[in-house]
């Protein structure tokens, strides 16, 4: 058999090739250069560590059984290759050695079945096929159930032969695939789900209809009165999707339906299902328990009256397109029902909402009743009431009570209750994406999305991140942050997974959805020659990576990486004219890099491969000497006011609109502050590609400033950290020759011991956060930092934190805009993820703290804890992770921390481990369950970890180098 | 029946617990007197010289004496395992780092060791075979012109913070957050005194080679009189056991061919008994021993220390000997308990300081001893030289001393 063959090379190749960034996961042999497969594919399904993947090109008849072998593939990730599944002889339904029905296919639908594919033939759409026996497992068996019955037929009589199968999806121990009416499509009256038994040996069809023992599909059409408003809509099964939550034990519908013409007619574009179980009386008399398949209500339909309420709608000709739909359960403890589209036409093809889904499980305790409990797994009530709605359960049987989970028990029953379009708790992305969405991955707090490309911005893969409120329920999410960067507006991307032990993402590109020939995964590395920061395919020193190792080389490597995205204030936002900037800072040396710039086409086109730009500058007297120009990429300075900053530690680019001065770039160090300005005090106009604005500027130094630590921006201050000082110094004095800065905080007037001292601060609007040695601290009630002149003004509070290290190190806002500075803006405010970690004790702790719009006061509520904790009573840390750490970040999916070296412990990265969760301690069997990733380039500092958002990789700063995920 | 006499030395491992660099001159079997019974009394004067003061660290290599146990003093990690609020977790976390990249807040500490002696002994011949013994050492150990070469770059943040809060007045800033002076040390004083009972015999053969067997057993008490470690002084060090009490014990035997060679081995070993005192104590696993700014009541219960000699010994002339000896001294780990819950025993005890310690030397001396049977007064005398070899976590260097006793 070849099978065992390919086995062998996937297993070797998985331990023994070497990691590198951005892989293109190498399929066929006859693939071309730079792709997966010599044929299109696209069909696809991922669980866990697996993806699998089938052909959409047309069925090869010709090639060599290597070839066709791909025709149905599989990737684990962590490998570099793809697994060929369709090999030439199985064991077909039992018989040994029989063709593989597979080889060579167009497979037209796939999903899996208990890590295995099940999957349907674009020749023969009316049957399915599942592989049986394990990845790897020689000989390979497939089962087959031929011909597919649709939910047509009397009582109790089977249903007629489907005109193909559109969707699979499936339980632990049933298959259900979506089943167009014979001679039909789906959703017509006689479409539906049909529900399938995998055994050893077969695969058949079950009667899955509720009192009806024919084999038939259950029926999914316009006429069910919980689709139907009004008149009997439409029903466009080409717009279909399906998901299976474990959890919740439910099967989630999407479609896209057209309501009547009437204003009272309306569509519902989601349907769910659950199993009941029955016993029935099978052919030899004998009583059997089986399971039937109920399609049932996720909102009543009553409850709509207009068309923002998102899975459903009333209004002449509403459409109600839901074309993706999945179910993530939050780390604090709540389950969501993610779906793209709406019902109001408006962006339904760029937009993901979330809402919140009713578990009844914990409520029921040891009983399964929930099972079949028809209010299990609705949308909920968008109404918080704390205590009720969501809950939180408790282990009464143990002191303290531990916590057992936390669940929304409210169904929906009006429709101010409904989540609407605009509530910024179910506007996934914070607004719409770049571009029509292709798929969509959920994780945890994070949902990812493909596009393809949009009018002025290259396709790519985005990730949102809830941001919670002070019951735990999600109150707002990030804007779409890019993870992966296509290079050119011709390339997109489809289908997504994603991979959680490492944060890693296997994504299908091509330039449409009929010609995906290349699958690639997101892997950690220093990404030499990877094409996007790693440099080029022949040249890792002309990356980004190089360059800054080779620039700051001897002085200590890179000390600081400052990710400007090409939304901050202070950059042109003319489409022809966008840019965007990383400032990397050493020892008495910045680095301007462009990211990012739109072309002549207005796409906004990420800098990737080689960042040699033929123009790149070099500047050794603290000014831009001579003008950048459109091949300049990168912008090295040092000298003149430069070299009193010593260990320059941040930078911060501002915009000062009072005056008109405009934008400055600003840097702080050991040795002082400086400002990028031109000679008359002005900064830049708002910059443009190629550093356009920056010419003759010089580092200037302003104010007497020692060891800072951070530089801050809030739209009218600068705010200076140094570990004795917070300082608020009003935009207008970088245009001056000196400062007069004010002091809005001391370790003396917040009480701080001897030797006290500011380590992070996060300043939005009125509100402050200081994290400090002995504590947090937090803007008082009626205090106000942005315009404080003295350190009363904030009138600061100490924020108590329990069961973790007094001292607080970093701070990691979270926004709706991305901008730390909104943290408390924008209606919904933001939250704040605090790393507490004790040098001395060699503890560390994360807590994340949730916090409201101050814009109109900062009040007792405006900062609290966000419910995390394993027992009752207690709010305690989100995480405690034992030894002390110095950097945290989290893209909601994956949080991830790293120590420096420290004696013989290597500097390390770990991604924290999956069950990391409400009501559970990071100990034991979950602590060990940390996935460490390693360097390639041992490293003995690590400074930071930062998001190139024009290309998406994420970076972690190191004294050795980058250590890239992308 | 063979005719026996008696030789007995016995360890006194005072020094050697307290100080590596091993005076134990007085109880060596090196400086035993042959066959005395014919005298009632003994006294006894060693002054021993010690220069070029070296130390060898855990992997046995030769290193200055001031870097013995760790080859950099750690003076960032000094401010770990404190509790919250306290003025050394304020500092740590005002620099914030938690790595170590074998330079920031480290220091390179030279000095040089010197360490002379003169032990005073007294012996009184009870009767037979059984003798009773005194010795108490006088000792002056200077260590002087000691340097802290701060390794820590001013490159980096952390560098400058490391610089500015801690290493640039470093002497000062432990002197004020743990009372601890960091400076040269120097002090004189006695060390304990030690007293035994010995039991010795000598038993004649008649063989054509072998003329004498000579075996010894000895047991006592060491009383701590002993100038005991200054613990506020990071270079300090007792001069006995540092206030605990001990029981030396051990053996020996040794044979004489013809007239012309003796060949010898000797066991020896000291139990010290545990002793409470306040004391420098390690707080987290990366501190170095000369950083130490946390005391705690502790009780340190001791190893037991060995000493094993072994000698070849040409007789010149009758009463003139030149011996060549081997001596290898090993001490086990120690261990402390602390007496409160506010730090952890089991990082104290990851002390390098407390941790083996070995010694290997090589002895020369050239003696005259009349053997005790020409006219009231028997005078011993000796000079010797004594070169350190090897050994691990040991302050060594070569010695050179004489030996002078009388017989009466």
């Amino acid at each position: 058999m070849i099978f065992p063959k390919y086995a062998v090379a996937l297993i070797s190749i998985s331990f023994f090739s070497s990691i590198e960034s951005h892989i293109v996961i190498a399929g066929d042999s006859n693939a071309p250069a730079g792709a997966s497969f010599s044929f299109n594919v696209f069909p696809s399904a991922g669980a866990g560590s697996l993806v699998f993947l089938g052909r959409s090109s047309a069925t090869d008849l010709a090639s060599e059984d290597s070839i066709r072998h791909y025709s149905l593939s599989a990737f684990a990730t962590g490998n570099t290759t793809f697994l060929p599944v369709a090999v030439s002889k199985v064991t077909l339904n039992g018989v040994l050695d029989q063709p593989n029905p597979l080889i060579g296919q167009n497979i037209s639908a796939v999903g899996i079945f208990v890590e295995k594919p099940v999957v349907a033939c674009g020749d023969t759409p009316s049957d399915l096929y599942a592989i049986a026996s394990a990845l790897g497992k020689s000989p390979v068996s497939v089962n087959s159930c031929i011909g597919l019955k649709d939910a047509q037929g009397a009582l109790n009589s089977d249903g007629s032969v489907t005109a193909g199968i559109a969707k699979i999806a499936s339980s632990g121990g049933l298959v259900f695939a979506g089943v167009k009416k014979s001679g039909g499509t789906l959703g017509q009256v006689g479409s539906g789900i049909a529900v399938l038994q995998p055994g050893l040996t077969n695969i058949s069809q079950i009667a899955a209809v509720l009192n009806d023992s024919g084999i038939k599909a259950v029926p999914l059409d316009g006429t069910l009165p919980f689709l139907k408003i009004g008149s009997t809509p439409t029903i466009d099964g080409t717009v279909f999707d399906m998901f299976w939550d474990d959890y919740l034990q439910r099967l989630y519908i999407v479609f896209k339906s057209t309501g009547g013409a009437a204003g009272t007619d309306g569509a519902v574009g989601i349907a769910m299902g659950y199993l009941k179980g029955v016993s029935q009386v099978n052919e030899l008399g004998k009583v059997i328990a089986t399971a039937k398949l109920v399609i049932s209500e996720i909102v009543p339909a009553v409850l709509f009256t207009g068309t923002n309420t998102i899975i459903g709608g009333v209004g002449s000709s509403t459409v109600a397109r839901l074309s993706k739909v999945r179910v993530t359960h939050t780390t604090t403890g709540l389950s969501y029902l993610i779906v793209v589209g709406n019902a109001s036409s408006t962006n339904n093809l760029q937009t993901v909402y979330a809402l919140p889904l009713v578990d009844k499980k914990l409520l029921y305790g040891r009983s399964t009743a929930w099972a079949s409990d028809p209010t299990h797994g609705v949308i909920a009530s968008k109404a918080i009431t704390a205590g009720v709605n969501p809950r939180t359960f408790y282990d009464g049987s143990v002191t303290p009570a531990c916590i057992r989970g936390r669940a929304f028990q409210t169904p929906t029953t009006a429709t101010n209750q409904l989540p609407v379009e605009t509530d910024q708790a179910a506007k996934v992305g914070a607004g719409i994406a770049i571009g029509a969405i292709q798929d969509i991955a959920v994780y945890k707090d994070a949902v990812f999305i493909s596009t393809i490309a949009g009018d002025n911005d290259v396709a790519g893969v985005f990730s949102s991140q809830a941001l919670f409120d002070v019951n735990g329920a999600i109150k707002a999410w990030t804007p779409w942050q890019r993870v992966v960067s296509a290079p050119d507006s011709d390339t997109n991307f489809f289908g997504i997974y994603f991979d959680s032990s490492q944060d890693r993402l296997i994504a299908l590109q091509g330039a449409s959805s009929a010609t995906v020939d290349t699958v690639f995964t997101t892997t950690w590395s220093p990404g030499d020659n990877d094409g996007v920061l790693g440099g080029t395919p022949t040249d890792a020193s002309a990356g980004l990576n190089g360059l800054l190792q080779s620039t700051f080389a001897n002085t200590g490597g890179v000390f600081g990486l400052f990710d400007f995205s090409k939304e901050t204030v202070g950059f042109s936002t003319t489409v022809g004219t966008r840019t965007s900037l990383m400032v990397a800072t050493g020892y008495k040396k910045i680095v301007l890099v462009q990211t990012g710039q739109d072309n002549g086409d207005d796409y906004f086109i990420p800098q990737i491969g080689s960042f040699l730009g033929t123009d790149n500058k070099i500047f050794t007297g603290g000014t831009i000497s001579s003008a950048p120009t459109s091949n300049t990429v990168m912008m090295t300075m040092s000298g003149g006011s430069l070299d009193t900053l010593g260990a320059i530690t941040s930078a911060g680019i501002v915009k000062e609109t009072g005056n008109g001065y405009g934008m400055y770039i600003v840097a702080g160090g050991t040795g002082g502050l400086a400002v990028l300005r031109a000679t008359n005090g002005n900064g830049s106009s708002d910059l443009q590609k190629s550093f356009n604005g920056l010419n003759n500027f010089s580092w200037v130094g302003l104010g007497s400033y020692t060891n800072i630590r951070k530089v801050l921006v809030d739209g009218q201050n600068l705010y200076v950290i140094t570990p004795t000082t917070c300082d608020r110094i009003p935009l207008a004095q970088l245009h001056g020759d000196a400062l007069t800065p004010f002091t809005v905080a001391t370790p003396a007037a917040l009480s701080l011991p001897t030797y006290g001292s500011f380590s992070d601060a996060v300043i939005s609007g009125n509100f402050a956060l200081l994290a400090t040695s002995n504590g947090l601290y937090t803007t008082g009630t009626g205090g106000v930092v942005a315009t404080a002149t003295t350190t009363t003004g904030p009138l600061w509070k100490q924020y108590a934190l329990s069961e973790g290290p007094t001292s607080v190190t970093r701070l990691a806002p979270f926004t709706t805009t991305g901008f730390a500075y909104d943290v408390a803006k924008n209606t919904a405010g933001g939250q704040i993820d605090v790393l507490a970690s004790s040098v001395s004790q060699k503890l560390s702790s994360l807590y994340r703290l949730t916090v409201a719009d101050a814009t109109g006061g900062v009040t007792d509520t405006t900062v609290q804890s966000i419910p995390d904790g394993i027992v009752f009573g207690t709010t305690g840390p989100y995480a405690n992770l034992g030894e002390y750490k110095n950097c945290y970040t989290t893209d909601g999916a994956v949080p991830l921390v790293t120590r420096s070296l420290y004696l013989t412990s290597a500097a390390t990265l770990q991604a924290l481990p999956r069950e990391l969760g409400l009501g559970v301690p990071l100990t034991g069997v979950n602590a060990r369950h940390t996935v460490t990733i390693p360097f390639q380039n041992a490293p003995t500092r690590i400074s930071g970890i930062v998001r190139n958002s024009a290309v998406g990789s994420t970076i972690v700063v190191t004294d050795n180098g980058l250590q890239i995920l992308e | 029946m063979k005719k026996i006499s008696i030789v007995i030395v016995l360890l006194h491992s005072a020094y050697v617990l307290a100080v590596p660099f091993v005076d134990r001159a007085p109880f060596d079997i090196n400086f035993r007197s042959h066959i005395q019974r014919v005298k009632k009394h003994e006294l006894l004067l060693i002054p021993r010289f010690a220069f070029s003061g070296q130390g060898r660290d855990s992997d046995g290599h030769k290193v200055n004496p001031l870097q013995y146990l760790q080859a950099t003093q750690d003076a960032l990690a000094m401010l770990k395992g404190f509790t919250a609020g306290s003025i050394e977790d304020q500092i740590a976390q005002e620099i914030n780092v938690y790595d170590d990249d074998g330079v920031r807040g480290h220091f390179v500490i030279d000095g040089n060791y010197s360490f002379d002696s003169v032990v005073c002994g007294y012996s009184y011949h009870l009767f037979n075979e059984w003798f009773l013994r005194a010795r108490i050492p006088f000792v002056t150990a200077n260590i002087t012109n000691t340097t802290w070469k701060d390794e820590t770059l001013n490159t980096t943040y952390d560098d400058m913070l490391t610089h500015q809060l801690v290493t640039d007045q470093l002497a000062s800033n432990v002197k004020t957050w743990g009372d601890l002076r960091i400076t040269d040390w120097r002090a004189t004083g006695q060390g304990d005194l030690t007293t035994y009972i010995q039991w010795e015999r000598v038993f004649l053969q008649e063989k054509a080679w072998l003329k004498e067997v000579a075996v010894n057993g000895r047991l006592g008490m060491c009383f701590p009189t002993g100038n005991r470690k200054d613990e506020d002084v990071a270079f300090s060090y007792a001069f006995g056991n540092d206030g605990a009490w001990a029981v030396p014990f051990g053996a020996g035997i040794d044979l004489k061919f013809k007239k012309f060679l003796r060949v010898g081995i000797d066991v020896a070993f000291e139990h010290m008994f545990s002793h409470t005192k306040n004391r420098r104590i390690m707080t987290d696993p990366a501190q170095t021993d000369f950083l130490f700014l946390q005391k705690a009541h502790a009780r340190k219960e001791y190893g037991i220390t060995q000493m094993f000699n072994l000698f070849l010994e040409p007789q010149l002339f009758n009463t003139v000997t030149v011996r060549f000896a081997y001596q290898h001294t090993k001490h086990g780990n120690d261990r402390l308990y602390l007496l409160s819950n506010d730090f952890s025993s089991i990082i104290a005890n990851k002390s390098a300081g407390l941790k083996e310690w070995t010694t290997h030397n090589a002895f020369i001396q050239v003696r005259y001893d009349n053997d005790g049977t020409r006219g009231l007064i028997s005078p011993i005398i000796s000079v010797f030289a004594q070169v350190p070899f090897n050994g691990k976590r040991s302050l060594s260097g070569p010695t050179v001393g004489f030996n002078a006793a009388i017989h009466f």
